[in-house]
C-alpha cells in the first residue's frame, strides 16, 4: 500500500452549501481567506484599480504549527503594512461560553481584533473604511497573541504595522466547519477598500 | 491538485510576477516595483496528521500536525497521502454493543487508530520503500 511513517493523513470530506447562505467544509480554516485574498486580487483588476503601491498577496504555509511560513516570507518582502485575515470562533452555537471567548455570531460581520500585535492606527483605517462603506463589523480582544499569522508579521523586520480581519466560523478544526456567505463578501469587500485608502509612504505611527 | 498550485493558477491572470518560497509560500504580486509594499495574507495549510508507529496487524497510530481535533476522529474516512499516490482509510472504533455504559473510553491520540484494511505491518508498507526503513 506505500505507507511509511510521516505521511500525512486528511479527511476526505470536501465543500457544500448549506441552507443556500453557509460554506460547509474542512479546512475553510484557511481556505476561505485564501479565497478572499485571490478575490480581492480580481476585483481589483476587473475594476481597474490601479493601486499607487506593491500589493504581494500572500498565501502562507504552517500557519497551523506556529506561524512558520508567515515568518519566513515576512523577511523575504519585508512590507510597509500587513493585512492578515483568518477565521475566528463564532460563539452562538451551543457549548460555546461567551465570557471566556467573546461575542461574535456568524452572520454578522468581519471581526476585527485589539491587542497587542495589532497597530491601532492600521485598525482604526479598516473600521472607518466599514464605517464609510456600511460594512458591518464585529470587535474582539487578544490578551497577548491573535494566535494569527498577524503576530508573525507584526513582530518582523523590527516592527510591521499589522491589522487582523477575521472570518467567523463555527465548529474549527472539524470537517463541517461553517462560514456564512454574506461574511464572505463582507471581508472581500472589507479588504479591497481598505487598500484604496492606503498611501504609499504611510508608517502609521503613534507619536 | 495541491491547494497552493490551484490557487496560483486562480489569481495568476490578476498579478503581474509570483514568487514561490523554499516551503512553499505562494505569494501574488501586482506593482513588484513599487518600493511601498502592502501585504494581504491568508494561511494556505491546513490541520492534518502524520502516519507515527504502524503495528504488527496493521493499523495505524497517528501524530497531529497542527491542532487536530481527536474527539472527531472515530468514524471518519481519511486519505493517506503516501509517495505512490492516495490511499483510503478510516478512523475505526469498538462498537457500542462492546462498550460498558458509564465507564465509556473517550477518543484520545493514545486509542484513535486508522484501518487501513491490510492484514499486517507488511501490506500496509509494501512498496513504500526499498530500504527496509520503518
Amino acid at each position: 500500500m506505500g505507507i511509511h511513517v510521516g505521511c500525512v493523513v486528511t479527511y476526505e470530506d470536501t465543500f457544500m452549501l448549506l441552507n443556500k447562505q453557509w460554506y460547509v467544509g474542512r479546512a475553510l480554516d484557511n481556505r476561505a481567506g485564501g479565497f478572499m485574498i485571490a478575490e480581492v486580487a480580481r476585483m481589483l483588476q476587473e475594476n481597474k484599480v490601479k493601486l499607487p503601491f506593491g500589493l504581494y498577496i500572500t498565501n502562507s504555509v504552517q500557519e497551523e504549527i506556529g506561524l512558520r511560513g508567515a515568518q519566513m516570507i515576512a523577511e523575504r518582502i519585508q512590507p510597509d503594512v500587513a493585512i492578515v485575515t483568518d477565521v475566528t470562533h463564532c460563539t452562538h452555537t451551543p457549548m460555546m461560553n461567551k465570557i471566556e471567548q467573546g461575542d461574535v455570531a456568524a452572520g454578522k460581520g468581519p471581526g476585527v481584533t485589539y491587542g497587542p500585535a495589532v497597530q491601532n492606527n492600521l485598525l482604526q483605517r479598516i473600521i472607518d473604511t466599514a464605517d464609510a462603506n456600511k460594512l458591518p463589523l464585529q470587535r474582539m480582544a487578544a490578551s497577548r497573541f491573535t494566535g494569527t499569522d498577524t503576530d508573525a508579521f507584526a513582530y518582523s523586520n523590527q516592527g510591521v504595522p499589522s491589522a487582523l480581519i477575521s472570518l467567523p466560523l463555527r465548529y474549527m478544526h472539524t470537517t463541517v466547519e461553517m462560514v456564512h456567505k454574506q461574511d464572505v463578501e463582507d471581508c472581500i469587500r472589507l479588504i479591497y477598500e481598505t487598500l484604496q485608502n492606503i498611501k504609499p509612504g504611510e508608517d502609521f505611527k503613534y507619536l | 491538485m495541491p491547494v497552493r498550485r490551484l490557487w496560483l493558477d486562480y489569481v495568476k491572470p490578476y498579478i503581474d510576477e509570483h514568487i514561490v518560497d523554499t516551503y512553499g509560500t505562494v505569494v501574488g504580486v501586482i506593482n513588484p516595483e513599487a518600493e511601498y509594499k502592502v501585504v494581504i495574507e491568508a494561511h494556505a495549510d491546513e490541520i492534518s496528521w502524520f502516519v507515527h508507529y504502524i503495528t504488527s496487524d496493521g493499523f495505524i497510530y497517528l501524530r497531529r500536525n497542527g491542532g487536530s481535533d481527536h474527539q472527531i476522529a472515530p468514524s471518519k474516512r481519511v486519505d493517506i497521502h503516501t509517495p505512490k499516490g492516495t490511499v483510503k482509510a478510516v478512523f475505526g472504533w469498538p462498537a457500542i454493543h462492546t462498550r460498558t455504559a458509564g465507564k465509556e473510553a473517550r477518543p484520545t491520540l493514545k486509542n484513535i487508530f486508522l484501518d487501513v484494511g491490510a492484514k499486517d505491518k507488511a501490506e500496509v508498507r509494501r512498496w513504500a520503500s526499498t530500504s527496509g526503513a520503518s
